[in-house]
């Protein structure tokens, strides 16, 4: 099959003829001409407000400011991948409780996803920064970030889950359920692995925001990222230059993220997970 | 013996319509019994009702002798002695054709998997579609899909297996593959319950005919007798409409 090869243009157009064809020509060379003007912009304003310095960038060639950043980095990865996995775990749950069959938890749940979706995520970071320790519970900071951040985020997997389960085809289950599986293996096994298989991309999109959510750690004073490049600005009085790479930085993440998420589709529709032709040959 | 699967006063209704009415029907060990009727007189419904994939209002059904509870584990198990194969044939679209076949076994019957496989490419063999045991149902044709799909419910060694209008959606070239394979499953002793518009077939295969209009079961029948000489005025009044086709 040569369906890899199609892209969205294939999907949502019809192949270009002549006139279309000279319009996307004529719309390129437009775009190319806007983008190197507003490069040209960026840097002429840059060198203008004397941006282009030196002194702002030359603490960049040494290997210190990089392993700072590293570190940094390695500071954001904790604390998106426990936030992800803990709002994964908090949304799967309250996806259970939302298409529960008693209407009472069902209810309870909707309640609760829409407060986690409500609320921003810097009220739920001040309430575990400055309320919860009045309280009694007081966190390690890696937790006093990545916790709210997950909580803010789990209402939003738990609807995004729940789409997916919803757009498994009803046969599905019942072909489970006919087999003699029970309710929760069918879904276990069959429905739900079906449906997050539909909702990737959106939950992907639900990490990005994730992984933006923690650059709140200067709150807590963990050392994430954006902790790190606030260290550097101070340290070298540097701000642009820093916040420029910081958010070079930022947007190679989340480039990846998305690669990570469309070879995981390719990867789940291809078949590749499951028995090989060589492992059925053995049976033959 | 007990019937493999009994129904008793069974009724039903969606909301104000009354689809299955008081409906009374036993399948023994070894019988085809094949359901036919116009469409909207319930043969789907009464064949989903067996392993309750629809609830009943009223009536009981029993699979060898014990009454199908309404949920929980016991039902379960009882519908994992009772095989399905639908319409739209329902092949888990996130496995390929062997998995689709050993789920049963393994989750449900708990047979270690190179078991499970061994057997599960026998009965593809079975079924002729033993070749693509490695592709995902979406690369197959309707016809290979409601193969496997009968494999796939060979598998749990059921007692019986219901057939919801197997060959509804399929295109006419491929409707032989798949009665086929049925065929030779009657022929090899499997009970069967099978909801068709295929009247060829229905009298080949057939012990018993029933037919159905407006949720009753009107005339139950053999099949020779059925076709040639119907007792009723509707099982007449059907066959001349289809006949005239």
């Amino acid at each position: 099959m040569n369906n890899a090869a199609r892209t969205f243009r294939d999907v949502l157009y019809e192949k270009p003829g002549p006139k279309t064809r000279r319009l996307i020509a004529v719309f390129t060379v437009i775009s190319v001409l806007l983008l190197a003007l507003m490069l040209f912009f960026a840097i002429r304003s840059f060198y203008v407000n004397n941006q282009l310095n030196p002194k702002y960038w030359y603490f960049f060639t040494k290997a210190t400011t990089w392993q700072f950043i590293g570190k940094g980095l390695a500071g954001t990865f904790e604390a998106a991948i426990l936030a992800g996995i803990m709002a994964f775990i908090m949304g799967f749950a309250m996806m259970l409780g939302r298409i529960s069959k008693f209407s009472a938890v069902s209810r309870l749940t909707i309640a609760l996803i829409e407060f986690t979706r409500g609320v921003p995520t810097l009220l739920f970071i001040y309430f575990f920064f400055l309320i919860a320790p009045t309280m009694g519970l007081k966190l390690p900071s890696l937790l006093k970030i990545s916790l709210p951040v997950a909580i803010s985020a789990s209402g939003v997997v738990a609807e995004v889950l729940r789409s997916g389960v919803n757009a498994v085809p009803k046969g599905q289950r019942e072909a489970g359920l006919c087999i003699g599986m029970t309710e929760w293996m069918t879904f276990i096994k069959i429905v739900f692995p079906q449906g997050f298989r539909y909702v990737i991309p959106a939950l992907i999109s639900e990490i990005v925001i994730v992984v933006k959510d923690t650059t709140y750690a200067y709150v807590v004073s963990f050392p994430d990222l954006m902790q790190n490049a606030r260290v550097l600005i101070s340290n070298y009085d540097a701000m642009l230059s820093v916040y420029l790479v910081t958010a070079v930085i930022y947007i190679l993440i989340n480039y990846i993220l998305n690669k990570i998420a469309s070879f995981i589709e390719k990867k789940s529709s291809s078949g590749g997970f499951y028995g090989s032709r060589n492992r059925i040959k053995k049976y033959q | 013996m007990a019937p493999v699967i009994e129904l008793k006063n069974i009724n039903k209704y969606f909301g104000s319509h009354h689809v299955l009415k008081d409906i009374n029907l036993s399948v023994n060990k070894g019988e085809v019994v094949v359901i036919i009727g116009p469409s909207g007189s319930g043969k789907s419904t009464l064949c989903r009702t067996i392993n309750r994939l629809e609830s009943i209002d009223s009536g009981e059904i029993r699979i060898d002798g014990e009454l199908l509870p309404e949920e929980g584990r016991q039902l379960a198990r009882l519908r994992s002695k009772i095989g399905m194969v639908f319409q739209s044939f329902n092949l888990f679209a996130h496995k390929n054709v062997l998995n689709n076949v050993i789920m049963g076994p393994v989750n449900v019957l708990h047979k270690s998997k190179p078991e499970a496989s061994k057997e599960a490419i026998e009965l593809l063999k079975r079924v002729g579609v033993d070749s693509e045991a490695h592709k995902r149902p979406s690369q197959l044709s309707g016809g290979q899909q409601q193969r496997v799909a009968i494999a796939r419910a060979l598998a749990m060694q059921p007692d019986a297996i219901l057939f919801d209008e197997p060959t509804s959606a399929l295109d006419p070239e491929m409707i032989n593959e798949v009665l086929d394979v049925m065929t030779k499953l009657a022929s090899d002793g499997m009970t069967m319950l099978i909801v068709t518009h295929e009247m060829n077939f229905a009298r080949r295969v057939a012990s018993k005919v029933i037919f159905m209009d407006d949720g009753s079961i009107v005339e139950e029948n053999v099949p020779e007798e059925f076709f040639e000489n119907p007792k009723t005025e509707r099982a007449r009044i059907f066959l001349n409409s289809i006949k005239s086709e």
